[in-house]
């Protein structure tokens, strides 16, 4: 955001430009992270666990801020409150798409968003419907 | 006289220095704004390669380039044709244009020390008569591509925090969200080049080869003291 003149040390100034340049956009291409894939199977999991009734190892692979929210107002605990929810059921992954830190899966009952968290995806929230150009309405979402 | 190398080399050091410790600053300073917001949400902290690999640090870096760049892109292109009357950026008026071989020390006009492809003729002068501008529109248009790729990139990841869909590349090229971006940093840099046109047919910066001697009359265009 600066300005400056061309002076006769342009030549260098453009080689130096030049090559971090190229090591820019190195890291632009990796940001486009190949996580997807990871997102998926922790989406499908998540899907999994509810299916079989074990809603307390489900609640592990939810992000710390959904747990927080899924347990305020009526006391219960994350596992009671998130089988109280019925959620539909999804088996199967149709699409994940992954962005820096951010995951969105969608299965075909249900729509999903992960987290980056530590070395592994939670789910921040679950039980989405699209809402068109507004945010989804999510049964299960962190604050 | 032979001089110390960090002299000659003086004013590429610093500011190669000036840059290095600015990205550095830039790095650090971002990751704790983004740690910040990890830790209000509850979440883990990310590591300072996990964080100068993003595309969070990558859109904020490239999106300055791409300007900085398209702002000297722009500054020798038009300098061939426009002038300022009175601006030391400026040639003198009568020397608008290309300019003649002979003043550009093409071909048969080069001296012993010129360059090999000014001497060479056909489309080795051509491409050397205009390197600067091509490989400053290169990295201009490199630096844009990467910020539209860095930026969709954290704009998609913003999207699905806000539980949205994250679109498209295509999607963001047409978004407010990256011409903000871009329009934002084009602005400044425009003032900056029009302030400096303007103000230094007025102002001086004494021993500043920016600046035209203290004494030299404000008409005076192309002179630098």
């Amino acid at each position: 955001m600066t300005f400056w003149k061309l002076g006769s040390r342009r030549a260098a100034a453009v080689r130096l430009a030049a090559a971090g340049s190229v090591l820019l956009l190195a890291p632009g291409c990796s940001a486009l992270n190949p996580g997807s894939d990871e997102a998926a199977a922790m989406a499908g999991r998540f899907h999994q666990l509810l299916a079989s009734g074990d809603s307390a190892a489900a609640c592990e692979l939810l992000a710390p801020g959904t747990i927080e929210e899924l347990e305020s107002g009526d006391p219960g605990s994350c596992a009671g409150k998130l089988s109280g929810l019925g959620l539909a059921t999804a088996s199967k992954v149709l699409e994940g798409r992954a962005y820096g830190r951010e995951a969105q899966v969608k299965l075909d009952g249900d729509t999903v968003f992960l987290t980056r968290s530590g070395d592994r995806w939670v789910v921040t929230a679950a039980g989405c419907a699209s809402r068109g150009e507004r945010p989804y309405d999510c049964e299960v979402k962190g604050h | 006289m032979k001089h110390n190398p960090l002299v000659t080399n003086g004013l590429s050091i610093a500011f190669g220095l000036l840059f290095l410790a600015s990205l550095i600053g830039q790095a650090f300073s971002g990751l704790a704004y983004f740690n910040e917001q990890q830790v209000s949400a509850n979440l883990e902290e990310i590591s300072f390669l996990q964080y100068v690999t993003s595309s969070t640090f990558a859109v904020d870096v490239t999106e300055n380039w791409q300007s900085e760049y398209l702002q000297f892109l722009l500054f020798i292109v038009l300098t061939v044709w426009l002038v300022q009357r009175g601006s030391p950026e400026s040639k003198e008026i009568e020397r608008r244009g290309a300019e003649s071989d002979e003043d550009q020390l093409i071909g048969r006009h080069a001296k012993p020390e010129s360059p090999a492809w000014a001497r060479a003729g056909g489309l080795k002068t051509a491409l050397y008569s205009n390197s600067l501008g091509l490989v400053m529109g290169t990295v201009f248009v490199l630096s844009w591509l990467a910020q539209s790729v860095t930026g969709f990139s954290a704009y998609a990841a913003d999207q699905l925090t806000n539980l949205q869909d994250p679109g498209t590349w295509g999607e963001y090229l047409g978004s407010a969200e990256f011409w903000n971006r871009t329009l934002q940093n084009w602005q400044s840099e425009f003032l900056a080049v029009l302030s400096m046109v303007i103000l230094s047919v007025y102002l001086r910066q004494r021993g500043s080869p920016e600046s035209k001697p203290v004494g030299a009359p404000h008409g005076e265009t192309s002179v630098e003291g």
